[in-house]
């Protein structure tokens, strides 16, 4: 456990480094993209002196990740500003968005899962199985057209892109239906495979048989006693997968005109705005790597065998 | 050790039949024959060579000479879809085969030396993971250049890692095993225990992952050509089509429906296959 | 007599009255104020401070906080603005505007010369500055404020100067001095239409009417400015009427827009130019014969209708984009090269036959990921593939693709287009040929054109110091034949034509050739009609 911890952060430092080298060998001059075509050398020089890309690579390095550790992570090339408050700037409204993707996937999966559990290998079983692929199975940037098309153009029920205002209004909650649905079905067929496969191995279980000879019924021993147990590593599946959600959403993002981290890395990958990149891959690395970890630490406190593995390994 | 081979190949006919009892496994079978038969038929079945460009036909709607349609250029749409086949088979097999076989060798690699490899090896993997992947992959592309070899290169890149972490668990648990040690005993090198033990064991799921890694890089690559990063045109790609379609979804829809569909049975087919063989390996489901 | 007196008075009364009713304006023309406009722009912009960032987005963002010393008419013609009067002097060495009174800032404080020095002095200095702006103004040598004048003394005589200032914007040297650059770009303040009132990154901008404005008081109350980056969801806004006006109408949606109810769309000629060239750098690319044979074989007015069907580009015949003198589309026209597939076969076989390339020699045409370059692109290689010659597409990621072409040296067909900075051949020559001894501009060198051709110079440098129009025209027609058909370095392609879609109810709204929004100009005021 303790050496989860320790590992970290080499690993993260690993992660800077291997970040901070790759974009910084590769072609496209930041100086040259911000300046345009029509710059002069002379400026090109001057610009480059000013953002420190002509010290060595160790230097560069250096300062970036004492940067780092005091929380500044570097300017970003095309906005002017600090990184870290670029990224902050947009981090809420993709937080909102992937909560909501989730809470989507959550309401419509786990019912459905739990749903399927009871009816193994009929139609309703199969007929899941198939939605739930089906969402996975489309481009989501297709799929988020089509749903734009239907309910904004032709239905007129829904706005068509952008962000209303924060989702506890009414502006911002209808803004964010489209594109939730459209992340959602990234995040559905897992989870509600999940659900089912959990509930069948919960309900064989003893304690369901002595609840179910109590005479309890059935849908307070599915719902209540069954469930409890059930969503408990699809809890920890939806944990991991929020950290991907996490990396941005981008083309969900980029169709919806939606403000977030997706799009801020897309166009800085464009513009070639390195700390900006760097600065998101950072954040969501990092908070890959708490979450696994977090993750890892569930599964020991729900599971005691893994609990025990973990402790002797110590 | 001919005890062995008959054992392995019995599981395999017993998955296969487990397999063959599943409504969803066939048909995703049979979604993806078809795309091998399309791809290997394609210069017979295509009605139009995918680069010709009709000037006179440019977004015609899906007609007699045209059967789905024609794209922005005037080519037939229903000869691109069937020549995409090749570059999908081409890229997605490519990838998933480089990140088997490099994930699985890492994971071997992490359980037979142990120690400081294994801890490096898995570190390594770790990283790997933390990355989103479709921001490493665009990340990667955009500055190394779209081309079909760096495609290939960065969707192995982001799943290996799961590859080398699932061989490196089976292959601890094997290592452990009583029969190795006898095998061990006789003079059996490590090179035909990993390939008679560790293997079959983890064999059930490779093949599930490798069938989702098939499925989720046909997305990743449609992804990146909607970007601007993937296939580059004219090549008749089933991702380039998409995004150039979308451009046209208001005036000429079926540019972006056509290609859509194939690439959501594709994936379709692929990802029920994957399911079901995950179900057929798991006695518990049954 | 009584009765007569009061008649001729009730009389005169009704007439009375009946002549103010007819003499006062009709009250359904007349603009309705207050409102809220919302524009759906392509991308956001990266900074609201002038000295900042020179994309486009962030130019059209920032175009409507600040004012300038001269303006466009509708006609692209220049018109006093922030300066009501200027003058040459010393041949064309100093220049002299006069600041016109009672302008000021959304601060209240008074625009000044010395703002007006100011400003660009601050672009002169910053290297952050988008140096594209800079070098536009580069001639300048100082600038002086006098009384309520602004001085500008230059390096060389230089006639196009009064065009380079419609670019540039005036700040207030006061408020951006004491609150330093970072401060001032996230609270900007300028002389403009409208105001700055907040900007949620990649989400909106929105500005408030400015009261004060010293042109007229704008019509709309609020103005919002929505970044939408996918062509197709931009249409669909429109159509919905979540926005009111869309730029960069993208020529795939336009039969859609077309055909749907309540959307109207503007075009203007763009002042663009988009072009095949054919960098020199090595064979055979710099060989004439095969320059001719590409320009044989391409079809681009084929090619045109292929990638613009609804008709919103114009088939270039010369660099010089239209609306901007001088026009000899006519001659290059009749004596360029024609597409001629046998003559462009003929010529490859004496290119293989004179050993300048081989049979398969592989010919590079390299596009930029955009959707209309990668079309001309497909339809180029075609069009060499059918002649027999083995050519090959290459794409690039636009910001790779231009590093590549200022700073490679590898021979290969490219294409780039360029909007001129100012309206003046010189604009458009200097920067695409001019090679010289301090350094070629960034057109020549894509080109590969880094030996000096005094046929290329010389008339681009003695077109610059003389002030007769005529004499500048005849100078340019001359270089232009001898660039265009002569050497042919160019093809030209396309000059894309500006299309923007509205709103019916959006009143007054002139597409601009140069891409920005004209909301509150001399000659229009945009009001809302709802």
């Amino acid at each position: 456990m303790i050496k989860r911890f320790l590992y970290a952060f080499p690993t993260l430092l690993f992660i800077i480094f291997i970040v901070f080298l790759f974009l910084h060998l590769v072609p496209g001059d930041p100086a040259q993209v911000m300046l345009g075509v029509g710059a002069s050398e002379a400026d090109i020089t001057v610009l480059r002196e000013k953002l420190g890309l002509n010290r060595p690579l160790i230097v560069q390095f250096t300062r970036y990740v004492t940067g780092v550790l005091r929380g500044d992570l570097g300017d970003s090339f095309a906005y002017r500003k600090g990184v870290a408050q670029v990224v902050l700037e947009r981090f809420p409204a993709t937080l909102e968005l992937t909560f909501a993707a989730m809470i989507l996937a959550c309401c419509i999966g786990i019912p459905l899962g739990v749903e399927s559990s009871l009816r193994q290998h009929s139609s309703f079983d199969f007929l899941c199985r198939v939605i739930a692929l089906v969402g996975v199975s489309f481009p989501v940037f297709w799929l988020a057209i089509q749903l734009m098309y239907l309910f904004a153009v032709i239905l007129h029920l829904l706005p068509l892109s952008g962000r209303g205002g924060p989702v506890y209004t009414w502006n911002g909650l209808t803004h964010i239906i489209l594109p939730a649905v459209a992340l959602s079905s990234i995040m559905l067929p897992s989870t509600m495979r999940l659900t089912r496969s959990s509930m069948l191995e919960v309900l064989n279980q003893e304690y369901i048989t002595v609840a179910r000879s109590k005479g309890l019924r059935e849908i307070v021993v599915v719902y209540k006693h069954a469930l409890k147990n059930a969503v408990i590593p699809v809890i920890t599946n939806i944990g991991l997968q929020f950290g991907m959600l996490l990396g941005g959403a981008f083309l969900t993002e980029h169709v919806f005109a939606w403000p977030g981290i997706g799009q801020l890395t897309v166009n800085a990958i464009f513009r070639r705005d390195f700390p900006v990149v760097q600065g998101v891959i950072l954040v969501t690395a990092l908070a890959f790597l708490v979450l696994n970890i977090l993750v890892d630490i569930s599964y020991a406190y729900f599971d005691p065998r893994v609990r025990h593995e973990m402790v002797k390994n110590a | 050790m001919r005890g062995q081979s008959s054992r392995t190949t019995s599981m395999f006919i017993l998955t296969w039949r487990r397999f063959a009892k599943s409504k969803g496994g066939l048909l995703g079978l049979a979604l993806i024959l078809l795309l091998f038969a399309m791809a290997a038929l394609a210069p017979w079945i295509a009605p139009h060579p995918p680069l010709a460009m009709d000037q006179k036909a440019i977004y015609s709607p899906p007609n007699l000479k045209y059967l789905l349609g024609t794209d922005e250029l005037g080519r037939d749409i229903l000869s691109r879809i069937i020549f995409g086949s090749r570059v999908i088979i081409k890229v997605c097999f490519s990838a998933t085969l480089v990140a088997s076989l490099v994930g699985i060798a890492l994971g071997v690699m992490a359980a037979y030396r142990g120690g400081v490899i294994d801890d490096l090896i898995m570190r390594f993997a770790d990283v790997l993971l933390s990355f989103p992947a479709f921001l490493l992959a665009i990340a990667l592309v955009a500055f190394l250049g779209a081309n079909v070899l760096n495609i290939i290169l960065v969707i192995a890149l982001t799943r290996l890692p799961r590859y080398a972490r699932l061989i490196r668990g089976s292959a601890l648990s094997v290592k452990q095993m009583e029969f190795v040690e006898a095998a061990r005993a006789v003079g059996a090198g490590h090179l035909f225990i990993i390939l008679r033990h560790v293997l079959p064991n983890c064999l059930g799921p490779i093949v599930v992952f490798s069938t989702l890694t098939l499925g989720d890089s046909i997305l990743t690559i449609s992804g990146l050509s909607f970007l601007g990063l993937g296939i580059q045109p004219p090549a008749a790609d089933w991702g380039v089509m998409l995004a150039r379609g979308k451009e046209y979804l208001l005036t000429a829809p079926w540019i972006a429906f056509f290609p859509g569909i194939a690439i959501f049975l594709t994936v379709m087919g692929f990802n029920l296959m994957g399911d079901s063989f995950r179900d057929a390996l798991d006695p518990k489901s049954l | 007599m009584k009765n007569l007196r009061h008649v001729t008075m009730v009389i005169s009364c009704f007439v009375l009255l009946g002549l103010l009713f007819l003499g006062s304006p009709d009250p359904s023309a007349a603009a309705k104020v207050g409102g809220t406009l919302k524009i759906a722009m392509y991308a956001d912009a990266t900074s609201l401070d002038p000295g900042g960032a020179n994309d486009i987005p962030s130019q059209k963002a920032y175009n409507l906080l600040y004012d300038t010393l001269l303006a466009f008419d509708k006609n692209m013609q220049l018109v006093a603005h922030v300066a009501t009067a200027w003058k040459p002097s010393q041949e064309s060495k100093v220049w002299t505007f006069t600041i016109r009174e009672g302008v000021k800032f959304h601060d209240g404080s008074l625009l000044t010369p010395e703002d007006v020095a100011f400003s660009y002095q601050r672009i002169l200095e910053a290297p952050e500055a988008a140096s594209q702006k800079k070098s536009s103004i580069a001639m300048i040598e100082s600038i002086e404020a006098k009384g309520n004048e602004a001085i500008f003394k230059l390096k060389y005589p230089f006639a196009p100067f009064p065009g380079t200032t419609a670019q540039i914007q005036i700040v207030p040297k006061k408020l951006a001095k004491e609150v330093g650059n970072k401060s001032f770009a996230s609270k900007p303040v300028g002389s403009g239409p409208f105001k700055f009132v907040e900007w949620v990154k990649d989400d909106h901008i929105t500005y408030e009417r400015n009261d004060q404005y010293w042109l007229k008081k704008p019509n709309l109350e609020r103005v919002l400015l929505r970044p939408i980056p996918e062509g197709t969801v931009r249409a669909m806004s429109l159509m919905t009427g979540e926005v009111d006006v869309v730029d960069q109408v993208s020529s795939e949606t336009i039969p859609r827009l077309q055909g749907a109810k309540g959307v109207e769309l503007l075009a203007t000629t763009g002042l663009n130019y988009y072009w095949l060239g054919i960098r020199q750098y090595g064979p055979p690319y710099n060989n004439l014969k095969f320059r001719q044979m590409v320009y044989s074989a391409v079809d681009m007015d084929g090619a045109i209708k292929t990638i613009f069907p609804n008709g919103n580009a114009v088939r270039a015949y010369g660099a010089v984009p239209p609306l901007i003198w001088p026009d000899d589309n006519k001659f290059l026209k009749d004596n360029g090269i024609r597409q001629d597939k046998a003559k462009a076969k003929k010529l490859f076989e004496e290119l293989v036959s004179e050993g300048v390339m081989k049979q398969d020699t592989k010919i590079i045409v390299a596009m930029p990921n955009d959707p209309e370059r990668l079309k001309l692109g497909e339809i180029l290689v075609t069009n060499l593939k059918e002649i027999g010659v083995n050519a090959e597409l290459k794409v690039m990621e636009t910001g790779a693709y231009i590093d590549q072409a200022v700073k490679g040296k590898e021979p290969y067909i490219y294409s780039l287009f360029s909007v001129p900075r100012y309206l003046d051949p010189d604009a458009v020559f200097s920067w695409l040929f001019l090679s010289g001894p301090n350094g070629s501009t960034h057109g020549a060198k894509i080109l590969g054109l880094e030996q000096m051709d005094p046929k290329i110079n010389e008339p681009i440098e003695k077109a610059r110091v003389i002030s007769d129009q005529a004499e500048r025209s005849k100078l340019y027609v001359a270089l232009q034949r001898y660039l265009m058909i002569d050497r042919i370095y160019h093809i030209p392609a396309f000059y894309r034509t500006v299309m923007v879609g509205k709103r019916t109810e959006i009143q007054d709204l002139y597409p601009a050739p140069n891409d920005l929004f004209w909301l509150v100009t001399s000659f229009s005021n945009v009001w809302l009609d709802r």
